[in-house]
Parts: structure tokens; C-alpha cells; sequence
């Protein structure tokens, strides 16, 4: 990744993920979306979407780093780090 | 790296276009079940195969799925799965994967247990079809490295009773059949070489698990999920959860789902005779190099020393060998017969023979057609089949034509085709030796899947529509090896626990004083085989029942009822007016503690031990109500 990964489009290629890894077309993704806010985003949907994530970007999260990974802002931050 | 499934052709545009539409109008028809299934034999992503299988489990929410499944074509089947680990993540792609081997699958996951305490504690009858038992090398103690030769051995006898412990509680409480994995070689430790010698090693350990279970289910008619073969074909480095063992107890890599779970739906395909049983062979650039109707019989290579004679001497061998474990073998090739027919009858370097060939199909017509031929001649459904071609666009037409017909993709150089056709497995064998009864036990599984789903209050209706008939027979030597099998086997519906050698049971077939019955149920579901064996002697008094035993399977269908009638037939032919019982109580034959009871017999006496003795006066009997015929 040479440029800086802007916000708006590490929200835009998540919510990609997440839609497929869902399974729900149309899915949309706020920075503020938890795991709370959204229904099937249970602890094995993470794990798909971490390993999606890390598959889209060409990077591997921290294994530390993977608790903190709780909200759709943490992974937006995580993945502007590497950039 | 994701080991995919090479052997699997890619979708085409329209195919995805189809599936796409398939799934958006899941109706949970059997027409739309079978539209799905001619599509899953392709190479999908794996989320679309997500997809695919959240689509078909929907199915489970009707109690009526199985009939759906039996409607379309396929089989269905219940498997539960008891893991030390994560399992429910597989559920999707297991069902998904299922469908390309004509099996609905539904499936029940309990994590993170230990098989014998959830099956003690679990209150499920014989609800499923299968069980698979996901214990890896920290469950089964296999983890550390023993320190001397005894521990060792002593270590490896208590994980292999184990087995067998599960197997009998599983199997007498939760599903006729099931399903044990070897352990792959993935000890993380710093290994020396000489380590798989040296007793105690953790490498050397599980080995010898490995070894000592696939025995066992050779012998026991167990599934076997050779997950140590599995991790070795794709290498245990893409095998291992790595970082995935720690964040969500994967047993393995997330990416090696697929081919995991194409393993466990083969093996269970094969349980319930849903095998490939012909292998359909092309001749020209599969068989040798070349064409033989323009190179002729001298130009065609399969020589041993040519790189390209060498590569297609290896496909011969692989379907030879194919053939010497019972595989039929056919040709289908577009040649001039005569030309082609040539290279059987005098090429020095072939290593099939004609005799190893069932049919031959040379002609000029399209191999589809060639293929729905063989079927019809040897009288065996198109999903038997596997066609070899080299040829991309004879495969497409086959695959189009007969979606049935398994047609693995193959990689350009012939080098690589044996690999590609093992890893694909199409002629698994889930056991050698106890077909017959795994059948019968299916069946049966089938039958009580009915009967729990039928109101209990109209449970007559259901027996009556089972169409049981009951074959009666005194015992005699064509039945006695199974007899003895079923005395030595019956350990739950077994009122006396009374052991007889086949020698015994040689003399009761002509002992002229003494009422010996052998009872074989068949229903609409099919054979269940002999399920039933009563041995009846005089005393002062009456008529003993020395021995009645009776197979779980056909539990609460009423073959208890219609032996007592059979009995009591018997007695009143002979002039006896009285039978008499003894139920002796043992850990496991709690469940005919009340038979005598439930029949009508008075008690007689009640031992400190819990024996029971019983007796039933014939005068006044009047045969109990059963639904099924005496033939």
C-alpha cells in the first residue's frame, strides 16, 4: 500500500467484507458499528472477517492486537496504521 | 495458501448467474434442492458455499426436510458432532459440501466437550444417523512425551479403550454409526528424526494411536476420518490453526475447510451406499500419449523411460489398481473400434488389459451418451460414475449432459493426475466388514426418525404403516454364525445375559424338547435382517425362557409383543399352559427391567440381587396387539 489509506475507503472495502462474510447484500457500515449494532457479527464471523480483512489488505493483524479489533473504527484505525 | 479442491471444475458465467438466482429463491422444494445439487459440484468461493449451505439448512426448520431430501434424490442424514474444539463454524460448508455427494446433511454441534460425559449426561435418543467425534491430541492424552516404553504403552491402551467406550455409548444411546479422527502429525516439538522409533515420543505416540484406530475401525466397522492423511496431502504448515487455535479454538486452518469437509461428506456418502462404483476411461491422451488413429499403434507412447509413457503408465496403474478393490472399469473413446481396440489385444506396454474392462464404448456417438449406455447395462445409477478425459471440452458436454456423473478437472501435464484423483477420493470404502449391518442400521435410523416424528397418540397408525413382516425360523445352522453374533452383541435388550458358544447353539437346533425361535423383521425401509433370537426349555411347571434377546434397532415397534405371541403359539401346540421368565439385572439391560411386566406375567419372587422371576398362565391368554404380518 504506497498512499494512506483514507477513512472513508477502509469503511467502504469493509463493508464489502462484512456483506459477503454476512451473507446480508445491501449491508451498511458506520464507523461506530460494533458488534452489538449488528445482529450475525458473533465471535465467529469476526474471526472471517479478520482473516477477509487481513486478506484484502495484504497484512496480519498483531495477535495482541486482535482483542482491541471490537468496532468498525478500530479496524479503520488498525489498517491506517500499516498504511 | 487455501488447499483448494483441484479435481472441481469452475463455474461457469451462467452457472454463477443459475446459483445466484437458486439462492435468492430458496423455496425449500425438492425440485429446487435438486437444481442446487446438480450446481454443487463446482468450485465455489468459499463464502458463496456459506451461502449455499445457510440456504439448503433452512430446509431443517420443516420437520418434513427428510422426505424433501428423499424426494429429490438424495439421502438424508443427521450427524452430530462432539468436539473438543470449535465445530459450528464447519456447519455451513459441511452441509454445502454434503450436497455434492447427495447427502442433506443436517448437523448438531456440542463444543468443547468430552465425548463420554456429554453422551452420560445427555438425555437425546437415537436422534441422528452419525457421529463424529472431534477429540485432538491433548483429549485423548497423547500430548506429552511418555517416559519409558511402559507409559507409553499404557497411555496408548487407555486412549484406545476409550475409543471403543465411546463407540459403545455412542452408538447404543445417540447414532448407529460413528466417526473417529487420526490425529496429524503436527507435534510442535523439537523433533530428531529417529523419534517416529522411539517409543514415547510424542511423534511415535501418535503413530501408534493412528495405527491402532484405524485397526479398530477396519474391525469394528467404524468411519474413519484420516485427518493425518488429509493434513499431510495439503502439508501440515497449511494445516495448522496457527494463531486461529488461540483466538477461536479452530482444530485446524480456517482455509482447510473445505477439504476437510469434502472428506467427512465422501466417507458418509459411502456409509450409506452413495459411492462412485465405474470408472470411465478415455483412451487417446489419457490412457497413452497420442492418437493412435493418426500415430498409429507403433507411435502411441506409454513406453516405460519416456517422461510422457511413464505419466500415463502411472493413470493405468492407478486404475488398476482401482479394479483389484472392486472398481468396474469401462472405455468410453471416439475411435475406429478396430483401430483402437489394437492397443488391448497387442501393444506390449499396456498394463490394462481387455479383460480388465467391463465395457467398451469406441464408437464415434458423444460420450454422454456412451456413459447413459453403461449405466443401463450394468444396471447401476449415473451417480456411480467418474469420467477420465483429458479432453476440457468432453467433460464440459458430459458434465452438462449428466450432472450425476462425477468429472474431474485435470491439470495439462498427465504427471500431475494421479495426485488430483486421490486427493478427490471418489471410491472411498467406510468399512470392509460390517456392510450388512450398517445397512440394516439405516434403515432402521430412518424408521425411528419417522416414528419421532409422528404424534405419539397415533403411534398404531405409524407401526401399521411400516409394513412389518416378521420371518420365524427355530434355529437352525444357516442362521447360527448370526445367532452367536447376536447373543455376544446384545447387551442392553438381554433378559438373562445368557452366553452360548456356537457349539451350544449347534445342540439346541436338534433338541426336539426345547423352543428355539429366530426372528428377521423386514419394514418398507427394507431388511433389518435378524433382530431377535429366544430360547425356550421345560422345567417343572411350564416353559423357561432362557434366552430372549432382541436388537435395539427395532425398539418399540412391537416385535416384543408378537414374540410373546409366537411363545405362547408354541407352548399351547406343545400342552404347556405356563410360561416362565427371569430378567437378571446388569449395568446395561435397565431397559427390559418392566418387560415381563408390561406383558402381563405376575411376578414370582424378587432376589436381593434384583433378579426378577415371572410368570404368565396361558389359559386365559389372549395374543397382545402387533403390527406385523408372520410370514
Amino acid at each position: 500500500m504506497s498512499a494512506a489509506v483514507e477513512a472513508a475507503d477502509a469503511i467502504q472495502a469493509l463493508q464489502e467484507i462484512f456483506a459477503e462474510e454476512l451473507d446480508e447484500v445491501g449491508l451498511r457500515l458506520t464507523a461506530s458499528d460494533t458488534p452489538d449494532s449488528i445482529a450475525d457479527w458473533d465471535s465467529l464471523a469476526h474471526i472471517r472477517i479478520i482473516a477477509a480483512t487481513e486478506e484484502r489488505f495484504g497484512f496480519q493483524f498483531d495477535l495482541a492486537e486482535l482483542d482491541e479489533l471490537k468496532s468498525v473504527q478500530a479496524i479503520v484505525d488498525a489498517i491506517r496504521a500499516r498504511a | 495458501m487455501r488447499p483448494n479442491l483441484p479435481w472441481l471444475a469452475l463455474p461457469t458465467d451462467k452457472d454463477d448467474a443459475r446459483l445466484a438466482v437458486l439462492l435468492a429463491s430458496s423455496d425449500g422444494t425438492a425440485s429446487w434442492l435438486q437444481e442446487v445439487q446438480a450446481l454443487a459440484g463446482f468450485a465455489w468461493s468459499e463464502p458463496r458455499l456459506r451461502k449455499l449451505g445457510k440456504a439448503v439448512r433452512r430446509l431443517f426448520d420443516r420437520p418434513s426436510w427428510p422426505e424433501v431430501a428423499t424426494k429429490a434424490g438424495l439421502f438424508p442424514y443427521r450427524l452430530l458432532i462432539l468436539s473438543s474444539e470449535t465445530s459450528t463454524h464447519m456447519q455451513d460448508l459441511l452441509t454445502a459440501t454434503a450436497l455434492r455427494h447427495g447427502i442433506v446433511l443436517q448437523t448438531e454441534c456440542a463444543e468443547y466437550v468430552e465425548p463420554e460425559m456429554w453422551v452420560a449426561s445427555e438425555e437425546r435418543g437415537q436422534d441422528f444417523d452419525g457421529t463424529l467425534i472431534v477429540t485432538d491430541a491433548v483429549g485423548w492424552g497423547l500430548h506429552h512425551a511418555a517416559h519409558t516404553a511402559d507409559e507409553a504403552q499404557h497411555i496408548l491402551d487407555g486412549a484406545l479403550s476409550r475409543v471403543k467406550r465411546i463407540t459403545q455409548s455412542v452408538t447404543s444411546r445417540l447414532s448407529p454409526s460413528v466417526m473417529f479422527q487420526t490425529l496429524p502429525q503436527e507435534d510442535e516439538s523439537f523433533r530428531s528424526s529417529l523419534d517416529l522409533g522411539v517409543e514415547g515420543t510424542t511423534r511415535n505416540l501418535r503413530a501408534r494411536f493412528n495405527l491402532g484406530l484405524a485397526v479398530n475401525a477396519v474391525n469394528a466397522g467404524i468411519m474413519l476420518l484420516d485427518v493425518a492423511s488429509l493434513a499431510s496431502s495439503v502439508g501440515i504448515s497449511n494445516w495448522r490453526a496457527g494463531r486461529f487455535k488461540h483466538i477461536g479454538m479452530f482444530p485446524f486452518a480456517p482455509t482447510a475447510l473445505e477439504f476437510y469437509a469434502d472428506a467427512v461428506t465422501r466417507i458418509i456418502a459411502s456409509r450409506v451406499g452413495r459411492s462412485r462404483r465405474v470408472l470411465v476411461l478415455d483412451l487417446d491422451n489419457t490412457l497413452w500419449g497420442g492418437v493412435i488413429g493418426d500415430d498409429g499403434l507403433e507411435g502411441i507412447k506409454m513406453a516405460p523411460g519416456n517422461p510422457t509413457g511413464e505419466a500415463h503408465r502411472a493413470v493405468q496403474q492407478m486404475a488398476l489398481d482401482a479394479h483389484r478393490r472392486g472398481i468396474v472399469l469401462c472405455v468410453a473413446s471416439k475411435n475406429t473400434f478396430d483401430v483402437a481396440i489394437e492397443a488391448f489385444r497387442s501393444h506390449p506396454d499396456m498394463i490394462l488389459t481387455e479383460d480388465s474392462i467391463s465395457l467398451f464404448k469406441i464408437n464415434w456417438q458423444d460420450k454422454a451418451t456412451s456413459i447413459r449406455d453403461m449405466a443401463k447395462s450394468l444396471d447401476l445409477g449415473l451417480d456411480a460414475f467418474v469420467f477420465v478425459d483429458d479432453n476440457p471440452a468432453e467433460r464440459m458436454q458430459v458434465r452438462a449432459e449428466l450432472p450425476q456423473v462425477a468429472v474431474p478437472e485435470l491439470p495439462k501435464d498427465v504427471s500431475d493426475w494421479p495426485h488430483v484423483l486421490s486427493l478427490a477420493g471418489y471410491f472411498e470404502q467406510s468399512s470392509l466388514t460390517a456392510e450388512d449391518a450398517n445397512r440394516g442400521a439405516y434403515y432402521a435410523a430412518n424408521a425411528k426418525r419417522d416414528a419421532l416424528r409422528e404424534d405419539a397418540s397415533d403411534m398404531r397408525s405409524f407401526l401399521a404403516s411400516l409394513d412389518m413382516e416378521m420371518q420365524v425360523r427355530p434355529f437352525d445352522a444357516m442362521g447360527r454364525a448370526r445367532i452367536a453374533q447376536l447373543v455376544a452383541k446384545s447387551n442392553q435388550f438381554n433378559l438373562t445375559t445368557r452366553r452360548y458358544s456356537e457349539a451350544e447353539l449347534a445342540a439346541l437346533e436338534s433338541d426336539e424338547g426345547v423352543i428355539t425361535l429366530q426372528l428377521r423383521l423386514k419394514d418398507r425401509f427394507g431388511d433389518n435382517g435378524m433382530i431377535a433370537a429366544v430360547v425356550a426349555a421345560p422345567v417343572s411347571g411350564g416353559m423357561h425362557i432362557d434366552l430372549w434377546i432382541m436388537s435395539c434397532r427395532v425398539l418399540a415397534r412391537e416385535v416384543e409383543q408378537a414374540t410373546l405371541n409366537l411363545l405362547a403359539q408354541h407352548c399351547q401346540e406343545r400342552g404347556v399352559d405356563t410360561l416362565l421368565g427371569t430378567y437378571i439385572p446388569t449395568a446395561r439391560n435397565g431397559i427390559v427391567r418392566d418387560l415381563y411386566q408390561t406383558l402381563g406375567f405376575e411376578k414370582q419372587a424378587e432376589m436381593p440381587d434384583g433378579t426378577t422371576s415371572w410368570k404368565l398362565s396361558l389359559a386365559e391368554f389372549a395374543p397382545k396387539d402387533a403390527s406385523i404380518v408372520l410370514v
